[in-house]
């Protein structure tokens, strides 16, 4: 059975609901009006909403729900060859006469039995089956309430369809515990349905309409019970022959036949009835839809690489071309970068030579003059206390890492015992100067932003 | 007269429609893929000659936000110095610089560049004041607006005042003109290679 369908089979007196192997048996009270109690309907709609959605999937379950034979009526039609929809145009004129109560009021549906006559004129066999309108719409409202979409067909046309016909003319009985269900077959095919007062529980009120050549096969629980056989053939004149009962996981010959049509194991098409203006669709292929979509997303998936270059190739070439259009201007940042560059590592570290001597100076050290070049060349004119004086100072200077040399091209003592001195000394590259050992990150920072 | 095909002929004919229309197929298709193939290897190639220009895009993002600090550090735009008016504009703000530093100008004098072709001109001022102003002075040279550059700086005792000091500098003016057109050939040599 397809995971996507639920079946159901409203008898005269009970809902059965098959999910799987599991059966669902709700005896149905009614008021007296003839409609449903509340508490029968709240029972039936939590039943519904509980075996609802399914596994995986976003959508509700379908119903598949088959109807008694009681307010069924069939017709056999025969109709010239058309298409299906021309034809179901016919077989809706063909109704109008067929039937007392107009198409409108009636859910009804139809299936090609067969088609009959030669090449030049051929013939469709039609089977139509129609009930009152009214007799599904307490049904329809119960299964919206529940949320889930819903398929009629009569239960005598299901069991028929999923079954190879005993003979070509003969009654198929199916037995309840309080109701049965007789169809008649005539040529193969159903020509007429009873629906019967009587079951396994009340065989004293049995009565048999005339069968077909006596003719009578039984379905049901009870087919099989001698008693039930014997009374049969009493009635009908010759013995009754139980039928294979319909395989299937639940009990219910009804159930078991809405499962194979739901799953499309069945030799017919199920006849569903249309209760609106909407035509029933002809077969349960619920996923079609979906296998379009999928189809469709996995072409589009393939194609894209090629319509790819179609579509956005043009966009991309016009950006690209206004983009080489711009691209001299980055010429222009980088003039600027390298300027600004050159402009930093170029201009001469004066405040910190000139700091760094004053740290290095001996007190009562006296400068004269001091020169500073931007290739880097210093020169110091100047007086300090003794040479030894001089000794430290050139030597400060050179352990400050700031210089390639440092040399005294003169030093002279004068009279008053101290030393005249003159030296000159060449700075390093900023790169390779070490940081001014006094110098705090505040300090730092003001160092670069001066340099 | 027209003499009708005989069946044989027939199917001949419908044979050989058959294998046309194979064959036309076959070939239209085959062009059809091989056109289609031509325009994805050329979008593919677009596409990553658009991915090459962002990543280069995205260092030049950088490069202009490190410009924007310089700029702002600097007080200077290049591109908005005018060649003719730099010298007159940056003579100006030295000796400026020079009075808010309590220093006294003395003899400005301006020559021309010395060939580097990177400077406009050269500026010697000469001026007498305190050690506080001069380093003022020194310390404020860089952020005047103007591309400036110590080249000489002479500094000598200013008489018997504790402090006073007598300078003489030489300040090199840059021109980002010929500093661009000096960089563009170097920039075109680089870029052939770097591709």
């Amino acid at each position: 059975m397809s995971a996507l369908t639920l079946a159901i089979h409203i008898a005269p007196d009970r809902l059965q609901l098959a999910h799987g192997g599991s059966l669902v048996d709700i005896p149905l009270e009614r008021q007296e009006s003839g409609a449903l109690t509340e508490a029968t309907r709240q029972r039936i709609v939590a039943a519904l909403r509980e075996h609802s959605q399914t596994n995986g999937s976003l959508f509700p379950r379908r119903v598949l729900c088959a109807i008694g034979a009681r307010g069924l009526s069939l017709r056999r039609l025969t109709l010239p060859a058309a298409p299906r929809e021309k034809l179901d145009g016919l077989v809706r004129l063909q109704v109008e006469n067929e039937f007392p109560v107009p198409p409108d009021q009636l859910a009804w549906g139809w299936q090609i039995l067969g088609v009959s006559g030669g090449p030049a004129a051929r013939q469709n066999d039609i089977l139509v089956a129609a009930v009152r309108r009214n007799a599904l719409e307490e049904w329809t409202a119960l299964f919206a309430e529940a949320g889930m979409p819903v398929s009629f067909t009569p239960s005598p046309l299901a069991r028929w369809a999923v079954m190879a016909a005993p003979a070509p003319d003969c009654g198929i009985l199916d037995l309840g515990q309080r109701h049965s269900e007789l169809l008649i077959l005539a040529k193969g095919a159903p020509s007429g349905v009873r629906a019967l007062a009587w079951g396994s529980e009340t065989l004293a009120d049995a009565s048999l309409p005339p069968i077909p050549e006596r003719k009578l096969f039984l379905t049901g629980l009870a087919a099989s019970h001698p008693e039930v056989a014997a009374l049969l053939a009493r009635l009908n004149g010759a013995p009754a022959q139980p039928l294979l009962p319909l395989a299937g996981a639940v009990a219910s010959p009804t159930l078991a036949a809405l499962q194979r049509l739901a799953a499309g194991e069945s030799s017919r098409p199920a006849l569903l009835l249309q209760s609106g203006d909407t035509p029933p669709p002809s077969r349960l292929r619920l996923p079609r839809q979906w296998t379009a979509l999928a189809a469709a997303l996995a072409l589009a998936v393939l194609a894209f690489p090629c319509v790819e270059p179609v579509l956005f190739k043009a966009h991309l070439t016009g950006r690209l071309n206004e983009i080489h259009a711009e691209e001299a201007r980055l010429g222009t940042l980088d003039q600027e970068l390298s300027f600004f560059q050159f402009l930093r590592k170029t201009q001469p570290p004066a405040l910190d030579v000139l700091g760094l001597i004053v740290q290095s100076a001996p007190p009562g050290a006296n400068f004269e003059s001091c020169s500073l070049t931007r290739a880097g060349e210093l020169s110091l004119r100047g007086k300090m206390g003794n040479g030894t004086d001089v000794t430290d100072f050139r030597t400060k200077l050179m352990n400050s890492g700031w210089f390639y040399s440092v040399a005294v091209d003169e030093q002279a003592q004068q009279p008053d015992r101290r030393v005249n001195v003159r030296l000159t000394a060449s700075l390093k590259p900023a790169d390779l100067r070490r940081p001014l050992p006094s110098a705090s990150p505040e300090a730092k920072n003001g160092k670069e932003a001066r340099t | 007269m027209k003499r009708a095909l005989t069946p044989q002929e027939k199917r001949t004919i419908r044979l050989a429609g058959i294998g046309l229309a194979v064959y036309l197929t076959l070939f239209g298709g085959f062009m059809l893929v091989k056109a289609l193939d031509r325009s994805r290897a050329d979008y593919r190639a677009e596409v990553a000659e658009a991915r090459a220009l962002r990543d280069k895009i995205q260092t030049y993002r950088d490069k202009a936000d490190l410009i924007g600090d310089l700029m702002e550090r600097y007080h200077m735009d290049p591109t908005r110095l005018s060649r003719t008016n730099v010298i007159a504009e940056a003579s100006a703000a030295l000796q400026k610089a020079a009075t808010e530093a309590g220093i006294s100008p003395g003899t400005i004098r301006e020559s021309a560049a010395r060939g580097t072709g990177k400077e406009i001109a050269s500026i010697q001022l000469e001026g007498a004041g305190n050690v506080q102003g001069l380093m003022s002075l020194l310390y404020h040279l860089p952020t005047l607006g103007y591309p400036l550059i110590l080249d000489e700086l002479q500094i000598t005792s200013g008489g018997p005042m504790p402090g006073a000091v007598k300078f003489n500098m030489t300040i090199a003016v840059l021109d980002f003109e010929q500093w661009s057109k000096a960089q563009a050939p170097s920039q075109a040599q680089e870029e052939p290679s770097g591709a």
